[in-house]
């Protein structure tokens, strides 16, 4: 039996050597540090941008009772394809085992929908409109495997006067 | 071309429905830079290519439904939907639909 297991640990120890195992934590401490960073930066320039984009207005109805007095600018639609980084995604696969709230992707859809609100509101400013109205947000998971989600904003920019 | 999501278009006169206006499209990015992709998302992030995807099969189909308007006769299109799709892999369909009207001079 014993010799079993020795000839086992012999065979893997000749594909996993000290050296590919360091590497491979290496790897992986790298990614977790730049993603952490990476994500740290994200949120920083889209907290700043949503201070500035603060006096636009948007609604998600249609404004059907109301007079409006305004002029049409189009429909404007603004997207994002975000993904969270594969160690990462590791954890969340853990987390599978036990069920219950997976906040690594509540994180990253959310900040995927500010983003993709933050850039409608940019889109706005740039055509000269000061409202979007009827806002509809929809998130769209483009591969199975690892997270990328993509969020789309898209709604009528109004310049109100 | 007036397009917008709502049913009317503020500031403006509907005159007459022309009936539905739909353009769809379906894209996918070369192997490169799904291999690229697929490097970006060891440290996560956006990813750039993907997003420029998206929203160039997006503006396609919004000018071909703007085109089949155009054919009709509109001057706007109302309450435009649009929606997107996985086919398989990298590849994604993206549909624009919505209701050509002409407005009142």
């Amino acid at each position: 039996m014993d010799s079993v297991v020795e000839i086992i640990i012999a065979e893997i120890s000749d594909f996993i050597t000290v050296e590919s195992l360091s590497w491979s934590i290496g790897i992986t401490l790298i990614g977790i540090i730049i993603g952490y960073w990476r994500e740290k930066q994200f949120i920083k320039q889209l907290e700043a941008r949503e201070a500035v984009l603060e006096d636009i207005t948007i609604t998600n109805h249609q404004m059907k009772n109301q007079e409006i007095d305004a002029d049409t600018q189009g429909l404007i639609d603004c997207s994002i394809v975000l993904s969270r980084d594969l160690f990462r995604t590791f954890f969340i696969f853990l987390r599978r085992l036990f069920g219950g709230n997976v906040a690594g992707y509540e994180q990253l859809v959310d900040l995927a929908r500010r983003e993709a609100i933050v850039r409608m509101k940019e889109e706005a400013v740039l055509r000269g409109a000061n409202w979007v109205i009827n806002l509809k947000l929809t998130t769209h998971s483009l591969n199975d495997k690892s997270p990328r989600v993509e969020v789309l904003a898209y709604g009528t920019a109004l310049f109100r006067k | 071309m007036i397009i917008t999501n709502i049913e009317t278009v503020p500031g403006r006169v509907i005159s007459a429905e022309l009936g539905l206006v739909q353009g769809s499209t379906v894209r996918t990015k070369h192997l490169g830079k799904d291999i690229g992709a697929f490097f970006k998302n060891l440290v996560g992030g956006e990813l750039h290519s993907y997003t420029e995807l998206m929203s160039e099969a997006r503006q396609e189909a919004i000018d071909r439904m703007t085109e089949e308007a155009k054919s009709k006769g509109a001057d706007a299109i109302v309450n435009v939907r649009l929606a997107t799709a996985s086919i398989s892999g990298g590849a994604a369909e993206l549909l624009a639909y919505g209701t050509a009207v002409t407005l009142e001079k």
